[in-house]
């Protein structure tokens, strides 16, 4: 059979005889096992067993927890004393979560289920076999078997390569294998074959295993699987290396072998399953070599999964002064562990422990000559002195180019570099580095969207905001314009009238009304005091009382001075030397007056209203009752105003005179009209939004709730229509006075009145999902009363709906409130 | 217990930088040991001239730069330096010349570029293109082959040459009389021959006859000898030496096959002055040349192109030095052009740009 050969590689002495002397033997039973949930690429499995649990030889103790991922069985029977974190045999040091099974001595087996008739056993019955033994690749990466296996779905595949080369020095536990288990791992590879179904199979094993190849030989001899010697070199093994040995095919950079119709298994995971496809035996134990000069028995053992590794060295006569370092896995590509209180885990295929003599420190770098040996020795063909170079230089950009990445860490290039330069270690960290750097500008890349996101949303809070105050502002200049409107024709009329005692009068009046103002802003004031202590929860109820009493006080004074204003005009006007129309005027102007006041008192008492409001939204149970109680008289307040200011503006209609200006008040009005159906569609439009958020979410009593908020907003929105259409109506008709009066009050009014509505039934709803959340949250104390976790699982998640849909109506209902138009 | 963390891979070959200069230094002796039996004690003394006052100099200038000097020394790649500009030097030189090259290569060559692995440009051939154009005269003139001379010259009367100007017996080296000791080498007698056809030349120069070149054949082969033992060490590919000899056999060949009479034979070219030291020891300096095999292809090829075009038409009879240090200003441009196809992938890539 034709082979082909790969650039580079090289020839360290491979010292392996010191670990075939003896025959493979069983490691003692541990004591105790420590069983990482991750020994594989992938998801973490996820724990079955709790602490205290007794568990059986080979029962599945964690879960595979995703598609790429492995189940964990327990390797020992006993009981489970502990799951936490522990250091695991890892590069960086690293712990992670492991189960820890102290042994009871028994070894006492689950009932193993084996497929009894495996020839003819279909494909998903041989996979989920292999799933559920939690097989993984044994050669050293502990890819998920069952995974690889699958590979048939997307791939046509026409070559099933089996990995015998075992290329690194010292380690020769596939060897062992081989030669101990020919049979078993033909079995394994026919397993194989029936998944994948290629047309060829071959098993690639290097030269220096003449026992192994012997053993292969006969166990192969009435199949149709091929044993192909190859060449002893390093790394005949890499899986990329091996695969065009065999077949003279590249894997494509960043592919797979699958892209080129070849997969690839070790021997030992082609071993592991046949056992758990014919036996049924889970991946509980492997093969592994101890060896080094620093051990006095250097051997194979069978070893169970978990096994601390100072046990084995034990066993194995280790030495450790004599040890210049341990090392998991071979000397080209195996780390070095800092502690021998680790586990064996499924990828552990040697554990080398050299004397100083056999591997000496490190010598110091120097500098890189560029001898270009490291270049001759790259099996994937890289220039690795550049990249070294840009590595050092941290230029990654330069170093992707230069195929930083399709470099497989063989460690050839710093085994033959003259200066010692750790080579592999500077692409380590250049590959991190970059690794990192993508990570971070993933991560840039999203904070920018979201920042994106954010600017645009604060953009149109902003405008909304914005449209609103117009609004607002548009409102207000047109009710003051309406007040001068009115106000000229008081001044209109006195200079003809104008006498003596008017003058006195008016002066008293004058004084009144400062007094009035004084009146009004101490009003206000204790308004401001008692809605602040309102709004703050610690406020003492006496201060609160003090308050009220204070406000009370502010208010009848108020009235007082009105009433004396009142009476002080009246008087005038009985007492008017000419009944000139000042008499009409006069009381007008007054009216005027009281009905500027009112609407100012109403402004005051919306404010009260919205603070009160924003007050309730954000108030707990407690303090909430109070604050209801305070919202509903600032409410009350608010409607006993608008009354009156009803009145107050009906009564200046009657009089024709006042009517001034009418149609520049007319033009006012009719904006107001237009804005408040402008500010009505927004509020239809919002609760609209609000319904498709409802729907999204699936929240029927949301959904219900946003409805009937979007057909009162519509009604508004309707209602304002009308108003702007009758408006507009009247207009060209300009003076029509009844309608300017009535129009003056009652856009502000309705209006009002509809936002009360749905401020009401939002209210309502936050009433109901409160009531909702706290008898979740009853529930949740009771399941835990109960110590039931299923029961509090559910009730949690019960809680958290109710949460989610509380605060959704206190949004609704404070935007509801911001939305009010005062 | 704790065991120490060391990256991998663990095993190493024993073959350290000091290993690889002290091989290279090694296969010198040969054309070292073909020069001395040929041109007299001249080039060892050069080479030791160069060697002492190198590795002084390498040492003082770490000092200066506050570096430990002895990894420096004991990496013998000073030592490899000073060996080459002294095998280079005209034997018989007066002293201060290895000593000021020694100089320009050890402190400006390759300390001011910072040290060993960083230096851009080989430091022997710096050395030896400043000494060339500084001092003409003491550079082409060679002792004339021992066998060419009734006498050879001893150690002490070398010596005295080399430090004193002047012959144990009185005479001087340079100045009158000297042509009894030295000569233009062939290449510089060739070039020099202005009208007259080339047999005419060797007809006319009784004291350099046509086969004087075999004189330097046998040092030339020596020199070869121990390129091929580099080679079959590993310390080098054979990229540059063929790709150097080779583009100059070709050009070498062509002119002559169109011009036998004024263009000098292919043997001439291959087998005189420094072909085959500059083939195997200088333009092989791997800080100096391309890297990638592709790369040293265009790199030697680029030296053997250059030499021919120096020595024919330039004004310099022999070229390696200008045609090593052009190619090591082209050395990274060629490294960017010529990466080899890496594994997996289906062409290489070329240029250090992101390919659109």
């Amino acid at each position: 059979m034709r082979l082909w050969d790969f650039h580079g590689g090289i020839h360290p002495e491979e010292n392996k005889q010191q670990s075939v002397q003896q025959a493979l033997v069983k490691a003692p039973l541990p004591k105790q096992v420590v069983l990482p949930l991750q020994q594989h690429i992938g998801a973490p499995a996820e724990p079955l067993v709790s602490v205290g649990d007794t568990v059986k030889t080979g029962q599945l103790i964690a879960q595979a927890d995703d598609f790429i991922s492995a189940n964990i069985h327990a390797s020992i029977s006993g009981t489970v004393t502990a799951i936490d974190e522990r250091p695991i045999p890892h590069a960086s040091g690293m712990s992670d979560l492991c189960i820890v099974i102290e042994s009871d001595g028994q070894d006492d087996w689950v009932k193993l289920e084996p497929i009894a008739d495996w020839q003819n056993a279909d494909s998903e019955t041989l996979l989920n076999a292999i799933a559920r033994a939690g097989i993984v690749g044994m050669g050293g990466a502990g890819f998920p078997t069952a995974v690889k296996a699958r590979i048939r779905e997307q791939h046509t595949i026409d070559t099933l390569v089996i990995n015998a080369a075992e290329c690194e020095p010292y380690i020769t536990a596939d060897d062992m294998a081989m030669r101990t288990y020919p049979e078993r791992l033909i079995q394994g590879v026919q397993i194989l074959s029936q998944l994948v179904k290629p047309s060829r199979c071959l098993i690639g094993i290097e030269d220096n295993k003449p026992e192994a190849i012997k053993a292969l030989h006969s166990a192969t001899k009435d199949t149709d699987i091929d044993v192909v010697v190859v060449p002893t070199k390093y790394p005949s093994g890499g899986e990329k290396q091996l695969i065009q040995i065999l077949t003279g095919r590249e894997v494509p950079s960043g592919g797979l072998p699958a892209d080129i119709g070849v997969i690839c298994q070790n021997v030992g995971t082609a071993i592991a399953i046949a056992k758990a496809v014919i036996l049924g035996e889970p991946l509980i134990s492997r093969i592994t070599t101890l060896t080094g000069n620093a051990m006095t028995r250097r051997q194979n053992v069978d070893v169970r999964l978990g096994t601390p590794i100072n046990e084995l060295l034990d066993f194995a006569g280790f030495n450790a002064a004599l040890a210049s370092r341990l090392i998991m896995g071979g000397p080209m590509m195996g780390f070095t562990l800092t502690s021998d209180r680790l586990p064996v885990v499924k990828t552990t295929n040697c554990l080398l422990a050299p004397t100083s003599q056999e591997f000496p420190d490190p010598e110091p770098e120097s500098p890189c000559i560029r001898c270009g040996m490291c270049e001759q020795a790259c099996p994937a063909e890289l220039l690795p002195q550049q990249l070294h170079w840009f590595a050092k230089a941290e230029e990654f950009e330069k170093a992707q180019l230069f195929n930083l990445f399709d470099c497989i860490e063989c460690g050839a290039c710093s085994y033959v570099c003259p200066s010692s330069i750790p080579l592999v270690q500077y692409y380590r960290f250049a590959k991190t580095e970059i690794h990192k750097e993508q990570e971070e500008a993933k991560k840039a890349e999203r904070a920018k969207i979201r920042f994106e996101q954010r600017q645009a949303r604060l953009e149109r809070e902003e405008a909304e905001k914005i449209a609103a105050r117009n609004a607002r502002m548009a409102a207000a200049a047109a009710k003051s314009a309406a007040a001068k409107a009115a106000a000229p024709a008081t001044s209109g009329a006195s200079p003809v009238t104008q006498g003596l005692a008017q003058g006195l009068d008016e002066a008293a009046a004058k004084k009144l009304k400062i007094q009035r103002a004084a009146a009004t802003v101490a009003l206000k004031k204790a308004e401001k005091a008692l809605t602040e202590a309102a709004l703050d929860s610690n406020a003492s109820p006496d201060n609160k009382a003090i308050l009220e009493a204070n406000h009370k006080a502010a208010q009848e004074k108020l009235a007082a001075i009105d009433q004396q204003l009142n009476g002080g005009a009246q008087a005038k006007t009985q007492a008017g030397a000419n009944p000139q129309p000042a008499v009409a005027t006069n009381p007008n102007g007054l009216d005027d007056a009281a009905l500027k006041k009112l609407k100012i008192q109403r402004a005051a008492a919306s404010v009260a209203l919205k603070k009160t409001e924003k007050a309730l939204a954000e108030a707990t149970d407690e303090n909430r009752v109070q604050l209801e109680a305070t919202f509903k008289a600032a409410q009350d307040k608010v409607s006993d105003i608008e009354q009156q200011l009803g009145i107050a503006s009906a009564q200046p209609a009657s009089n024709e005179q006042s009517v001034a200006a009418p149609s520049a008040d007319q033009e006012k009005i009719l904006k107001q009209a237009k804005i408040a159906a402008a500010a009505s569609k927004a509020a239809m439009k919002k609760a609209e939004k609000a319904l498709v958020h409802a729907q999204s979410i699936g929240d029927t009593d949301e959904i219900a709730a946003k409805e009937a908020a979007i057909v009162t907003a519509k009604a508004n929105a309707e209602k304002a229509a009308d108003k702007l259409a009758a408006l507009q109506g009247v207009t060209p008709k300009a003076p029509a006075a009844a309608s300017h009066s009535a129009s003056d009050a009652t856009p502000e009014t309705d209006l009002a009145a509809k936002q009360e509505k749905a401020l009401k039934q939002a209210k309502i709803i936050v009433a109901a999902t409160r009531t909702a959340l706290k008898k979740a949250k009853k529930a949740l104390a009771e399941a835990q009363d109960s110590k039931d976790p299923e029961a509090i699982k559910a009730q949690q998640a019960v809680v958290e709906r109710c949460k989610t849909k509380f605060t959704g109506a206190e949004q609704t209902l404070a935007q509801l409130t911001s939305s009010d138009v005062c | 217990m704790a065991f120490i963390r060391v990256s991998s891979p663990h095993l190493h070959r024993p073959l350290s930088t000091n290993k690889v200069m002290q091989t290279v230094i090694l296969a010198t002796l040969p054309g070292l040991a073909a020069l001395t039996l040929l041109f007299g004690w001249g080039s060892l003394i050069n080479v030791i001239i160069a060697s002492v006052v190198g590795l002084t100099f390498e040492a003082l200038i770490l000092k200066i730069r506050q570096r430990n000097p002895l990894p420096a020394i004991k990496d013998n790649s000073a030592l490899l330096t000073c060996v080459l500009l002294g095998i280079a030097l005209p034997p018989l030189a007066p002293w201060w010349l290895p000593v000021t090259g020694t100089f320009v290569a050890i402190v400006i060559a390759k300390q001011l570029y910072g040290g060993l692995g960083n230096n851009p440009f080989n430091p022997a051939m710096v050395a030896y293109a400043l000494l060339l154009i500084s001092f003409p005269v003491e550079m082409t003139q060679w002792v004339a082959p021992a066998a060419l001379l009734d006498h050879g010259l001893s150690l002490g009367q070398s010596f005295s040459a080399v430090f004193n100007g002047t012959l144990l017996n009185g005479g001087t080296l340079f100045g009158s009389g000297t042509d009894a000791f030295t000569m233009a080498t062939p290449l510089d007698g060739f070039k020099h021959k202005g009208a007259l056809m080339a047999d005419e030349y060797w007809q006319q120069n009784s004291a350099q006859p046509e086969n004087i070149w075999q004189t330097w054949a046998i040092a030339s082969t020596a020199f070869l000898l121990g390129g091929l033992y580099l080679l079959w060490k590993r310390i080098f590919t054979w990229h540059i030496p063929v790709a150097m000899l080779g583009s100059l056999l070709v050009m070498s060949l062509l002119f002559y096959g169109a011009d036998a009479s004024n263009y000098a034979s292919p043997m001439v070219h291959l087998f005189s002055g420094a072909t085959l030291f500059g083939a195997f020891f200088i333009a092989t300096d791997p800080v100096t040349a391309a890297t990638s095999n592709k790369g040293k292809l265009w790199f030697g090829a680029g030296i053997g192109v250059l030499v021919y075009v120096i020595r024919t038409w330039g004004n310099y009879p022999d070229a390696i030095a200008f045609s090593v240090l052009l190619m090591n200003f082209a050395a990274p441009f060629i490294d960017y052009y010529t990466q080899p196809r890496s594994f997996g992938h289906s062409k290489a890539r070329k240029g250090i740009k992101n390919e659109p």
